[in-house]
C-alpha cells in the first residue's frame, strides 16, 4: 500500500458532559493540527457514529467545503471501515488527503439489540438469548474446554489492559487491579466476571491520512499504513445473536483479516512490535492472540504468563488499556488503536512508551456480526 | 402449546414434541428457525423436524435482567443457556432441570416445551437436563 498518516486526534474516552458531535469535532480538529492542515485541504472524509449524531454532519462545524464526506456503520468496526474507505479513496487516486473520524455516547449497560435488525423472530430477544454478554461467555467457555486452557488467564489478561489503562491519560479506568480481584468480582455470564468486560462509553477519534510520498515531504515523522484488510464473515463461524451454529466450526473473519493484512505488508506475526487487539472481553483478547496469529490456539497461556504482553514484554498488547480500561464508543474505538500504534512508533506514548524504538505495529478491530478490519503500520 | 405451533418452532412427531429446522435441498446445511434460504449456498431450504435429544456444547449464565423486549418470567431469577448439539445443527436454548452454575459440556439434555406467557400461550421451548441418558 501507499498511505501513510501524518496527523493523529484523541478526545478522552470515558463519561463527559458534552456530545458526541463534539468529541467528533474535537478529535477532527486535534488531527488535522498534528498533521499541520488546515480542513479545507482535506478533499475526502469519512467517518462514523452509531448513538453520537451523524458523522457528516461535522461539515456544519468543520467548514462547508463541499468536501465528500462518507458516512459508515459497520457495528463495533466502524471505525475501521471509515479508515477503509479514506485508504481506498487514495489509492483510488481520488483523493489526496482524508480525514477519518469515529464518535460515540452510549447510554450506561450492555447494547440493547432489536432482533428485527438482524433478521431473527422476536422470540429470541424476548426469552432472554439476545444479549451480547453471552455470546462472548459462550464462545470463551467452549474456547477454554476446547484448548484446556485455565479461567484464570481471563482475569491476567484483563489485569494487564487495566495496568496500563492505569497509566494512561485519555483513558476511561484508570485503577490498576490484580488478577485475583478481578477473577472475585461479581460474576455477569460464567466465566466471566465484570471487570474482565469493557462497557459502552464515550469519546472521540480521529486521523489524517494521505500518499506515502506526499506524508513523506510533508512530516519526518509520518507513519505508513502497510496495510489494511477488511473482511466479513464465511459460513460456520461462531458469532454474536445465533439462534443456531453449524456443527463444524470455521475460522472467524478476524482471521481472514489478519492473514490478508500480513501479506500485504510483506510481514509476519513474529515481525511485529506493538499490538492493538479487539478486547470487548477478556475471552476476546485471549481469542484474537491467537487467530491474529501471534500464538497457535492454546498457547496464550505462555504469551500472558511469560510477561510477553507487557509495555516491556516481547509483544506489547493493548498498551493504552485496550477497551476494558477505554470503555467503547463504536464509532471511535477502531481509530484509537490505529492512533496509539501511531504514537508508539512515533514514540510520542508518555509513560507507556514501549521500549527500544518499535518499528512496526499491528491493530484488529472486530464487530458484530462477524466483521474484522485488521492493520499493519511502520515507520 | 398452540403458539409454539403457531410460531413453527415446535412440531408433534409420533407424540414427541421436536424443533423445527431448515434443511437445504442442495447442500444439506441444517439452520434454526426455519428459513427459507440456506446461508451457505442460496438454495431453498424445507422444514424438517430436529432430534429431541442432543448434548450440551457450551453454557453459560444470565445473572443480570436482560433489557427489553425481555418478558420471561418475574421476579427475574438467574437462568443458565447453552448451545445444544443435535448432531446436525447446533441449537441455542434456556436450560432448566439443574442448579444454573452445575451444567458441564456434554450433560445429556432433552427438549420440553417452554413456559407459558401472560396469554397462557408457550411461546418458547427449553432443553431439560437427561440424566437418565447419561453422558456419551
Amino acid at each position: 500500500m501507499s498511505v501513510s498518516i501524518v496527523g493523529v486526534g484523541l478526545h478522552p474516552f470515558g463519561r463527559f458532559d458534552i456530545s458526541g458531535r463534539e468529541m467528533g469535532l474535537v478529535a477532527a480538529r486535534a488531527a488535522l493540527a498534528d498533521a499541520g492542515l488546515s480542513w479545507d485541504e482535506v478533499d475526502f472524509a469519512a467517518g462514523g457514529s452509531r448513538d453520537g449524531g451523524h458523522a457528516d454532519s461535522l461539515v456544519s462545524d468543520l467548514g462547508l467545503t463541499g468536501v465528500p464526506f462518507v458516512s459508515v456503520y459497520n457495528g463495533c468496526g466502524t471505525a475501521g471501515s471509515a479508515v477503509h474507505t479514506c485508504v481506498q479513496a487514495i489509492e483510488a487516486g481520488t483523493a489526496e488527503v482524508a480525514l477519518a473520524v469515529g464518535f460515540d455516547k452510549h447510554a450506561r449497560g450492555a447494547f440493547a439489540s432489536s432482533a428485527a435488525e438482524y433478521g431473527l423472530p422476536d422470540w429470541y430477544a424476548e426469552d432472554g438469548m439476545m444479549v451480547t454478554t453471552q455470546f462472548f461467555a459462550l464462545k470463551i467457555q467452549r474456547y477454554l474446554h476446547d484448548h484446556d486452557l485455565d479461567p484464570l488467564l481471563l482475569a491476567e489478561i484483563a489485569a494487564i489492559a487495566l495496568r496500563n489503562g492505569s497509566i494512561t491519560p485519555h483513558a476511561w479506568r484508570r485503577r490498576a487491579m490484580p488478577a485475583d480481584e478481578i477473577a472475585a468480582a461479581t460474576m455477569v455470564n460464567d466465566p466471566l466476571t465484570s471487570f474482565m468486560f469493557c462497557s459502552p462509553s464515550e469519546g472521540g477519534a480521529a486521523i489524517v491520512l494521505t500518499s506515502t510520498e506526499r506524508a513523506r515531504q510533508m512530516s519526518a515523522r509520518s507513519i505508513e499504513l502497510r496495510a489494511l484488510a477488511f473482511r466479513t464473515r464465511r459460513f460456520g463461524t461462531f458469532e454474536v445473536f445465533s439462534p443456531w451454529l453449524a456443527p463444524d466450526i470455521a475460522a472467524g473473519a478476524t482471521v481472514d483479516a489478519a492473514l490478508a493484512a500480513f501479506e500485504t505488508a510483506g510481514i509476519g506475526p513474529e515481525d511485529i512490535d506493538v499490538a492493538q487487539l479487539q478486547d470487548t472481553e477478556a475471552g476476546a483478547a485471549l481469542m484474537h492472540l491467537a487467530e491474529c496469529g501471534f500464538c497457535a490456539a492454546g498457547d496464550q497461556d505462555r504469551l500472558i504468563r511469560s510477561g510477553a504482553l507487557a509495555i516491556d514484554g516481547t509483544l506489547p498488547v493493548n498498551t493504552d488499556g485496550g477497551l476494558i480500561a477505554n470503555g467503547e464508543p463504536i464509532g471511535a474505538s477502531g481509530l484509537r488503536q490505529i492512533i496509539e500504534c501511531v504514537l508508539q512508533l512515533q514514540g510520542r506514548a508518555g509513560d507507556r512508551q514501549v521500549p527500544g524504538e518499535p518499528r512496526t505495529a499491528f491493530t484488529q478491530v472486530y464487530g458484530a456480526p462477524g466483521i474484522s478490519v485488521c492493520s499493519v503500520l511502520a515507520r | 402449546m398452540s403458539d409454539v405451533v403457531a410460531r413453527g418452532l415446535i412440531v408433534d412427531v409420533d407424540g414427541e414434541e421436536r424443533l423445527v429446522g431448515a434443511r437445504c435441498e442442495q447442500c444439506a446445511t441444517h439452520a434454526f428457525p426455519v428459513q427459507a434460504t440456506c446461508p451457505r449456498c442460496g438454495a431453498p431450504m424445507s422444514a424438517v423436524a430436529l432430534a429431541a435429544a442432543g448434548t450440551l456444547w457450551s453454557w453459560t449464565v444470565q445473572r443480570l435482567e436482560p433489557k427489553p423486549p425481555y418478558r420471561g418470567p418475574q421476579p427475574f431469577e438467574p437462568f443458565a443457556l447453552g448451545y445444544v448439539d443435535l448432531g446436525v445443527v447446533r441449537v441455542e436454548s434456556r436450560l432448566e432441570g439443574k442448579p444454573e452454575s452445575a451444567w458441564q459440556i456434554g450433560d445429556p439434555v432433552r427438549l420440553a416445551a417452554g413456559p407459558a406467557n401472560e396469554a397462557g400461550e408457550i411461546w418458547s421451548y427449553r432443553f431439560v437436563s437427561d440424566a437418565d441418558r447419561g453422558h456419551g
